[in-house]
């Protein structure tokens, strides 16, 4: 279960664990959590469940409340996050997201009412959510031309997938994976060629200097940036 | 007139998981295409995903001359009961549902039904559009404006659908009909995808490899697993046919080896 580790001027002064409601935090008795200073307001802020989530809602509060050293209003807590208000320092700790251990298997969830889906904002279009936040490295990689009509240019292999050659004769396609750069031959009456070979199917990984010929178009791979 | 389509689908129970528990149905000749992943409170997440897909395609096999939102409807209302009535034959199957995205490709348009967070994407003209809205509890919270994008990327909600198959006791798919273009590529996948590869990624697998769908549905099944791969993973690829898929398909037959 998460929880908030809270200290005052560096002395630990308790720990409240996060259940499935809202915590108050502020200077009167009566809220949840009680920071007994004249510098927090009397309701300074609130944490919030949503979903899975708890959200840090400040709730107007005079001096501010400060998350990682940036003033929020409302803020989705993560693992490790450090809520400044004045002279208290509030430690957000959630051990099953620190450890990895999150049960990712699908659940529904059981929405009271389906009507409230439908209550969306006015007018724009909602983005359908992005991918989860990873911390994939990937390589830098380049292509030089050295024939054809990018000669002398230089291509940088910044997406997941780049193209070489032309559709009408033979397309072969970069794939920047974390372990490296590897080449297929795509589409086209011609094979592409790695180093004067036709390229077989399926990806092949490139090395360093390789040559690669797709429909007229010659480069040079280049590890690095 | 069932509009010439080309289809390349691929599974995978991904890096960390020994059991697929997605799904997937196609018939080209029929323009139909569907894409499961099964969930469950103690078991049967593969049987509903496979009762999902297998009642679907052979409900519109038996019903080609329906309009295509009608005939899907009825298909989806059948694999509903149908997994409903698995479910209630034993215990430890209650419970169980799918989410899905089917499609029926028909003259100039489709007809795609959704329920929960598997989606439809187009690509078309250099531009990738996600053509359904997840059934989800953070789709839900990003439409009331209460997430940022950014912090939807970071949620510990992105497993919770609000929509599945077989759970409820109605089926509430949503279903909408878009028009097509030859040379448009659709994609239809499971959360195992967009859950990891995003939709830059997603446009450059489709802009560079669109023209060898096989490669493109290889690929896109390569960079979720290289981003972790932690569910199962499921896509369709789909292009609208045009004049030159002849000339197309003569080259993907030599690159894999076929006559």
């Amino acid at each position: 279960m998460a929880k908030l580790v809270v200290h005052q001027k560096g002395t630990p002064i308790g720990s409240w664990f996060l259940e499935d409601k809202r915590v108050t935090i502020g200077r009167i008795q009566g809220c949840d959590v009680v920071l007994d200073d004249a510098s927090v307001s009397k309701q300074h802020v609130a944490i919030e469940v949503v979903g899975n989530d708890y959200f840090l809602q400040d709730l107007g509060s005079a001096n501010g409340t400060f998350v990682n050293g940036m003033k929020v209003t409302r803020h989705m807590l993560r693992h490790g996050d450090v809520v400044r208000i004045r002279d208290y320092e509030l430690r957000y700790i959630d051990h099953k997201a620190a450890v990895g251990g999150e049960n990712e298997r699908t659940m529904v969830f059981q929405a009271g009412d389906l009507a409230v889906i439908t209550n969306v904002l006015p007018g724009a279009a909602v983005p359908s959510p992005g991918a989860r936040t990873t911390d994939i490295k990937l390589p830098q990689g380049k292509l030089r031309g050295i024939g054809g009509s990018m000669s002398g240019k230089i291509v940088e292999l910044n997406r997941a997938f780049t193209r070489l050659g032309h559709p009408d004769t033979a397309v072969a396609a970069l794939f920047r994976r974390p372990k490296g750069f590897y080449v297929a031959y795509v589409a086209g009456d011609t094979p592409p060629q790695l180093n004067g070979k036709p390229i077989g199917p399926g990806w092949h990984p490139l090395s360093d200097r390789d040559v690669l010929l797709a429909g007229g178009e010659m480069a040079e791979f280049r590890v690095g940036n | 007139m069932t509009l010439q389509v080309e289809v390349a689908s691929r599974t995978d129970p991904g890096v960390i998981r020994s059991l697929n528990e997605d799904s997937i149905a196609a018939d080209a000749a029929l323009g139909a295409v569907v894409v499961a992943d099964g969930l469950a409170v103690n078991r049967g997440a593969e049987i509903a995903a496979e009762i999902t897909t297998s009642v679907i395609l052979q409900r519109l096999r038996e019903t080609p001359r329906n309009a295509p939102t009608d005939a899907l409807e009825g298909a989806i209302a059948s694999a509903h009961r149908a997994i409903r009535i698995r479910a209630s034959a034993e215990p430890v199957l209650d419970g169980m549902g799918a989410t899905f995205v089917a499609v029926v490709f028909r003259d100039q348009g489709l007809a795609v039904a959704h329920v929960g967070d598997a989606r439809l994407y187009r690509f078309r003209d250099g531009q990738l559009d996600c053509l359904t809205v997840d059934h989800s509890f953070v789709q839900e919270q990003l439409a009331r404006g209460a997430v940022t994008e950014e912090e939807a990327r970071m949620s510990k909600s992105r497993n919770l659908v609000t929509r599945a198959l077989g759970v409820a006791e109605e089926a509430h798919a949503e279903v909408a009909e878009h028009e097509t273009r030859e040379g448009d590529l659709y994609l239809l996948c499971t959360d195992g995808l967009h859950e990891l590869v995003d939709h830059d990624d997603i446009a450059a697998a489709l802009d560079v490899l669109g023209s060898n769908i096989e490669l493109a549905a290889d690929s896109l099944i390569k960079i979720a697993k290289d981003r972790g791969g932690r569910d199962n993973i499921s896509v369709s690829v789909v292009r609208v046919g045009s004049g030159d898929a002849g000339r197309k398909r003569g080259v993907l037959d030599s690159l894999f080896g076929r006559r």
